[in-house]
C-alpha cells in the first residue's frame, strides 16, 4: 500500500469525518495517511493512528473524496459490509492489473478468522519463506508458478495462483464478483501450516 | 459466567465515549455480539492462572468494558477507568486472542491502580519517556506470560503467534529464557524501534 502522510489540517478534517471515533484521536497526537485504490474512482483508503495511545491504535476508513453525504465515510470494521457498501456507492472496476491488489485489500480488511488469505505474486516476497523448513522451501520452489490471470466469458477475471489460504500454502482459483465479493475455489494444498512471523502493518 | 463488569454498558458506552453526546454515532462502532464476545474472552482468560488473577481485579473494581467492532483484536483504556476491546465480526476460534486483549487491558488498568498512570504533558521529557517505557515493557511482559500459559497449559499457540506477529518474538524468547529485567528491557527497546521504523518508514 502506497501511503501518503497528511498534514495537520487534513488530519483534523479526517478526525471530524470519523465522527464516532473522534474521541480516540486528536490532531496533536495522531497521524492520518491516505492511499489510493485503483479499483474505485471516488473512494480512497484513510488510516488514523494515535501514537499517544498505549497501545498505539489505528482505524481505517473508506472515504469518498468527492461527496459529503451519508454514504461518504465507511469505517472498516472487519466485516466485508463496509467494503461492499463503498463499492455500491462508487464505480468499481476490476482489471487484469488490479485484481490481485483488490483480493489482498479485501481479505486484509475483512479478515478470515481461520487465517490470512492472499495471492503470492513472487516467491521472493513471501515474508516467512526463510522460516520454512528446507524440505518445505524446496517443495514450494518446485511447485511455485506466477499468478495466471484469465478473462472469463462474463467479463470477470479469474486468478490461478499460489496463495496463503487460512494459514496454509495452496493453489487456488480466485475471482471477484460484480458486487465486490471474492470467491476462492479449486483449492489444492501445498503446505499445511505456515510459521508465525512479524507482520509489518501496511 | 456473568458480565457484571458491563452492567452499565448495555444501553450506552462508558468513559470518554459517553461524553460525546452522539449515542447514535457510537452505536455504529458497538459490536453486534457485545455481551457474547466479553463472555467468551472472560471464559478463555479464566483458563490460565494469570488470567484468573487479572479477573479478580476486574471483578473487584468493576471497570466498565465496551466491545467495539474492529478488524483486529486489540484493547484501549481511554481514561484508565474503563476498558475498550476491539473485536472483528467473526471471532470464532479467536477466544484466546480475545482473552489476551482483555487480560492486557486489565493489566493496563491495574498499572493505574499502582500509580503507573499514563504520562501527562506536564511531565518533563525524560519522565514522560520513562513512564511510556515502564508501561510498555510491563504490558509486553504480561503478553509473554499470557501467551506462555496458553501454550503450556492448553497447547494453544494462537496468543504466541500473535506475540510474534506483533514483533515481540525475541522478547518472548528472552522471557522464556528468564533473562534479567535490564536485558529484557534492552531487547524490548531494540525491537520496538525496529517495529516503529518498519511501520512508519521513519528511521533516525
Amino acid at each position: 500500500m502506497d501511503w501518503q502522510r497528511l498534514d495537520r489540517k487534513a488530519t483534523e478534517d479526517l478526525i471530524n469525518k470519523a465522527g464516532s471515533a473522534s474521541v480516540l484521536f486528536s490532531p496533536q497526537t495522531s497521524e492520518a495517511r491516505r492511499a489510493s485504490l485503483s479499483f474505485l474512482d471516488n473512494f480512497a483508503l484513510y488510516r488514523l493512528t494515535n501514537y499517544a495511545a498505549l497501545p498505539i491504535i489505528s482505524l481505517d476508513y473508506l472515504v469518498n473524496e468527492n461527496s459529503t453525504d451519508n454514504n461518504s465515510v465507511f469505517y472498516l470494521d472487519g466485516s466485508k459490509n463496509s467494503i461492499l457498501q463503498a463499492i455500491r456507492n462508487d464505480n468499481f472496476s476490476i482489471t487484469e492489473e488490479n485484481i490481485v491488489s483488490y483480493v489482498s485489500f479485501f481479505f486484509k480488511n475483512a479478515p478470515d478468522p481461520e487465517g490470512d488469505i492472499y495471492i503470492i505474486e513472487d516467491l521472493d516476497d513471501l515474508v516467512f519463506f526463510d522460516l520454512l523448513e528446507s524440505g518445505q522451501q524446496d517443495k514450494l520452489r518446485n511447485n511455485f508458478t506466477a499468478p495466471e490471470i484469465k478473462r472469463l466469458d462474463d467479463g470477470r477475471f479469474e486468478v490461478k495462483a499460489c496463495m496463503v489460504y487460512q494459514g496454509s500454502l495452496v493453489t487456488g482459483l480466485t475471482s471477484v464478483l460484480g458486487d465486490g465479493n471474492v470467491n476462492v475455489s479449486s483449492i489444492s494444498m501445498m503446505i499445511h501450516s505456515t510459521p508465525a512471523y512479524h507482520k509489518v502493518d501496511n | 459466567m456473568t458480565t457484571e463488569n458491563n452492567t452499565n454498558s448495555n444501553s450506552e458506552l462508558q468513559g470518554p465515549f459517553s461524553q460525546m453526546g452522539q449515542p447514535s454515532a457510537l452505536d455504529v462502532l458497538r459490536h453486534d455480539h457485545h455481551d457474547v464476545v466479553l463472555k467468551k474472552a472472560r471464559q478463555s482468560l479464566e483458563k490460565i492462572p494469570t488470567g484468573r488473577t487479572l479477573l479478580t481485579i476486574l471483578d473487584k473494581y468493576k471497570f466498565p468494558i465496551n466491545i467495539l467492532k474492529g478488524k483486529e483484536i486489540t484493547y484501549l483504556s481511554p481514561d484508565e477507568k474503563s476498558l475498550t476491546l476491539f473485536a472483528p465480526p467473526e471471532y470464532k476460534g479467536l477466544e484466546s486472542i480475545l482473552a489476551m486483549a482483555l487480560g492486557l487491558g486489565i493489566r493496563e488498568l491495574e498499572q493505574g491502580l499502582m500509580g503507573i498512570t499514563r504520562p501527562s504533558q506536564d511531565m518533563d521529557d525524560i519522565t514522560y519517556c520513562q513512564r511510556i517505557l515502564t508501561k510498555s515493557v510491563d504490558i509486553t511482559k504480561y503478553m509473554c506470560i499470557i501467551a506462555s500459559e496458553f501454550h503450556d497449559t492448553h497447547d494453544d499457540k494462537k496468543p504466541l503467534d500473535k506475540v510474534i506477529e506483533l514483533g515481540h518474538g525475541d522478547v518472548y524468547k528472552a522471557y522464556i529464557n528468564k533473562v534479567s529485567y535490564e536485558e529484557f528491557v534492552d531487547i524490548f527497546v531494540e525491537k520496538d524501534i525496529e517495529t516503529y521504523e518498519n511501520n512508519t518508514g521513519n528511521s533516525e
